[in-house]
């Protein structure tokens, strides 16, 4: 039994698609990705049973997850630190490939060591230790860092 | 966790190199060369040093100086960082020194600390102390010694400041007696490991050997593979296993974490940082060059310099001087009177001076043409690479390279190739995956022109008009990026992410740079001229055989019909497989005499850019890869820049251009 529930777009009446008698009495009924409301008569498309409608849906879902990888630390991480500003490391994703953090690591991104982020595009750029790094902002997205409450020193 | 002074030292110090071990860009090629009065080539940018540098100290007659690539720390990553692996595990070594980044003084130690572990007497070179200076940064070197017992001299190598200081400690040859202390589970796990190891005869101490085993180190594996019984071996590998278990992180990170803890604690002793920070003119300049819209502005005025520099300066003004009033009208007249009136053997007369003659064509082409044209790149390049630029462009081009499956890191010897295409491919090393090295190998030798071929192409194609060189470098860069991108999709495995270090921008060092200029001209004398000796023997071959004219008849449909060129071309593509600049070097004569119309030009141009480098490069790729390789690339290569040549060919003509 089909879990989807049709409203009708002329008469506001809710239905499912299955339970309708004269399409199921209908010889064409199985290659048929149309509906009629039982209450009106007027003809819908049965979304469920299209296969273009599936393929579109498909493609999209495929789409956005290769463009948006999900998001799975609702914190802040190195990428949404605006220039200017200076951080502290908290952690990394889980995932975060290892020779990365190890490196990172040994470059002296380690807790309780200021970061400051100097620029974002077209990589992220952060100074730390006297050095400076650049590293795409894929890598930056897996850095969770907090702000730094230590005051700024002005230079010069 | 503590380090302290340990009871004994397992290693014995018996052979006679000293391994110069440091971070990228620390300064220890200029070390080297203040050691061992050797030049090796010294740049300002990670990942110079791809092959090690030999050369005996001046102090120490009869010991060995090894210069090894850049490392940021053990365990290595990158082919690069094996090799100084290798250095350490397999070169018996009297002793390491150490170069070290004084106003970095966490990183440098993080490393000092792993060697201080090897029990191999270990002398730290603080360099660049002028810098930690003019950044605030103060040492108390003294101190710092006290901790790790080992020699520290701070340095500024650049100005030959502590060389002697250096010497000194080098031939004191005093191993250091330090220990640091991890946690529990990870001190049992290396006492039970190092008690697999008794009897083993290790070049470095077992403590040691135990951790980067425990860190999953390449070099480590492959040296105990050969040395150890399997069964001790897979006894080891469960152990790892199991203290991995106990650990939410790698474990190499949670070693490196312990070494950094104690090193917080070490800085907050001995370093003071008087807060000033650094904002010269180098920092604003450093950032303007990876800005989203100031970084390729600065980089087009680069670019543009460098056209002017090569391509009007030395292309134009310097070779119009050398071929045509130095050469054309003062030596060849002399040389051809002097061989006609010495020589009486018509033959030889025509192999020295004639038509494809030794001198004629070969010395004029390499000294005429070329070296003005390489000299000016040269130095152009050497002023580019000691200012600190070239990563910064790797920082700002990394997303163009993201779509050919690469990082920025990809640039350095994509801009080397420009150079050199053949040094190029053994600089792929800096790249951290086989399949990046493998897409940067294809890609330099299909579409990345050499300096002396760049120069003799700007040379040409700016003597027909701007529209010319504009089209030619669309048509090359848009090859380039599609055959990058296909090449990425189609070949398998994962892109690694950008993560680069920007050491700052500095005012080029004259030296530096002039050294630099002379070693690389000379590197072109030497490897160049016997090939363009060469080629031109062999032409002369063929044309007194009569082999010339059937090649060039042979060679008509592909060269005439196809290419819409004029078949004596065919002797220029002919030479252009020896090395491209040579075929280049032809069309470049044949375009002065008028033989070319600019649409054949730009064709000639861009067929020959696209065509396979030089023998040398071919002969490289099959060493730095193998041989399959290095044919599939060829039988890939020359089709296709026929096929683009071709096309491009049809597509002027259809439009109407440079008619």
């Amino acid at each position: 039994m089909s879990s989807q529930i049709i409203v009708c777009d002329l008469c506001g009446h809710q239905y499912d698609p299955e339970m309708h008698l004269g399409c199921q009495s209908c010889p064409l009924h199985s290659e048929c990705n149309l509906v009629c409301c039982p209450a009106c008569g007027y003809q819908t498309v049965d979304t469920q049973r299209s296969f273009i409608v599936k393929l579109s849906r498909y493609l999209q879902k495929f789409r956005r997850s290769r463009r948006f990888p999900e998001k799975t630390y609702e914190g802040i991480t190195l990428a949404d630190i605006s220039p200017g500003s200076q951080v502290e490391l908290v952690g990394y994703d889980e995932g975060f490939p290892t020779d990365r953090k190890e490196h990172l690591q040994a470059f002296g991104l380690v807790r309780n060591n200021p970061i400051q982020v100097i620029q974002q595009t077209p990589v992220t750029i952060i100074h730390l230790d006297n050095i400076e790094l650049a590293l795409e902002n894929d890598l930056a997205k897996g850095i969770r860092v907090q702000h730094s409450w230590v005051e700024q020193t002005e230079s010069d | 966790m503590e380090g302290h002074q340990a009871p004994s030292i397992q290693v014995e110090t018996r052979a006679e190199s000293i391994a110069l071990v440091g971070h990228p860009n620390v300064g220890k090629s200029v070390i080297f060369q203040k050691l061992t009065g050797q030049r090796a080539i010294v740049a300002n940018y990670p990942g110079t040093t791809v092959e090690v540098t030999r050369g005996s100290l001046k102090s120490l007659p009869g010991t060995n100086l090894v210069d090894t690539p850049g490392v940021i720390a053990f365990p290595s990553h990158s082919d690069d960082e094996q090799v100084t692996g290798r250095v350490l595990l397999y070169e018996p070594l009297r002793a390491i020194l150490q170069v070290g980044d004084a106003k970095n003084l966490r990183r440098t130690l993080n490393l000092t600390l792993q060697l201080a572990e090897m029990g191999i007497p270990l002398v730290l070179a603080l360099n660049m102390m002028d810098e930690a200076h003019s950044r605030g940064v103060s040492l108390q070197h003294d101190l710092l010694s006290e901790y790790l017992s080992i020699p520290i001299i701070p340095t500024t190598a650049i100005r030959s400041q502590g060389i002697k200081d250096l010497t000194a400690a080098i031939a004191r040859n005093q191993s250091p007696n330090f220990r640091l202390a991890y946690p529990i589970d990870i001190e049992n796990a290396i006492a039970k490991i190092s008690t697999s190891f008794s009897g083993l005869a290790a070049p470095i101490s077992h403590r040691a050997l135990a951790l980067l085993w425990l860190s999953g180190d390449q070099v480590t594996e492959k040296w105990l593979k050969e040395n150890l019984a399997e069964g001790d071996l897979l006894e080891l590998k469960s152990l790892r296993q199991i203290l991995q278990l106990s650990y939410v992180e790698p474990l190499s990170f949670v070693i490196q974490g312990v070494r950094l803890d104690y090193i917080e604690g070490i800085l907050a002793a001995v370093v003071t940082e008087s807060g000033r920070g650094w904002r010269g003119l180098s920092t604003s300049l450093g950032h303007w060059a990876t800005h989203p819209v100031w970084g390729w502005v600065l980089l087009a005025v680069v670019l543009y310099a460098l056209y002017w520099f090569v391509g009007v300066f030395g292309a134009g003004i310097l070779v119009g001087l050398f071929e045509e009033s130095l050469f054309g009208q003062v030596i060849n007249p002399w040389v051809v009177e002097k061989v006609n009136q010495l020589v009486p053997i018509p033959f030889l007369v025509d192999l020295l001076v004639g038509e494809y003659g030794l001198w004629t064509m070969g010395m004029t082409y390499a000294l005429a043409l070329i070296l003005p044209i390489v000299s000016t790149f040269f130095l152009a390049f050497g002023i580019l690479e000691d200012s600190g630029y070239l990563p910064r462009l790797a920082a700002l081009s990394n997303r163009l390279f993201q779509r050919m499956g690469l990082n920025g890191k990809a640039v350095l010897p994509m801009v080397l190739g420009l150079g050199c295409v053949t040094m190029a491919t053994l600089t792929t090393r800096v790249l951290e995956t086989k399949r990046e090295r493998l897409l940067v190998i294809l890609l330099l030798a299909l579409a990345i022109p050499c300096s002396a071929q760049l120069g003799v192409v700007m040379g040409i194609l700016a003597g027909v008009s701007f529209s010319a060189m504009l089209i030619w470098s669309g048509v090359v860069g848009l090859v380039l990026l599609t055959v990058g991108w296909l090449a990425a999709r189609l070949m398998p495995g994962e892109r690694t992410q950008l993560l680069v270090e920007l050491p700052p921008m500095r005012r080029p060092v004259f030296s530096n740079v002039a050294i630099k200029t002379l070693a690389r001209i000379e590197w072109y004398l030497k490897e160049v001229v016997p090939l363009f000796l060469l080629g031109t023997a062999f032409l002369f071959v063929l044309s007194k055989t009569g082999m010339l004219n059937r090649i060039i008849h042979l060679g008509e449909p592909l060269v005439a019909d196809w290419l819409g060129l004029p078949p004596e071309a065919s002797a220029a593509f002919l030479v252009g497989f020896l090395r491209r600049d040579f075929g280049a070097t032809g069309l470049f004569i044949m375009q002065s005499e008028g033989m070319l119309t600019p649409i054949q030009i730009v064709v000639a141009m861009v067929t020959i850019t696209l065509f396979i480098p030089c023998l040398a490069s071919v002969l490289m790729i099959a060493k730095e890869r193998n041989w399959g390789t290095a044919a599939g690339m060829v039988v890939l290569i020359m089709p296709l820049a026929f096929l683009i040549g071709g096309l491009l060919y049809r597509l002027l003509f259809a439009v109407g251009w440079g008619i």
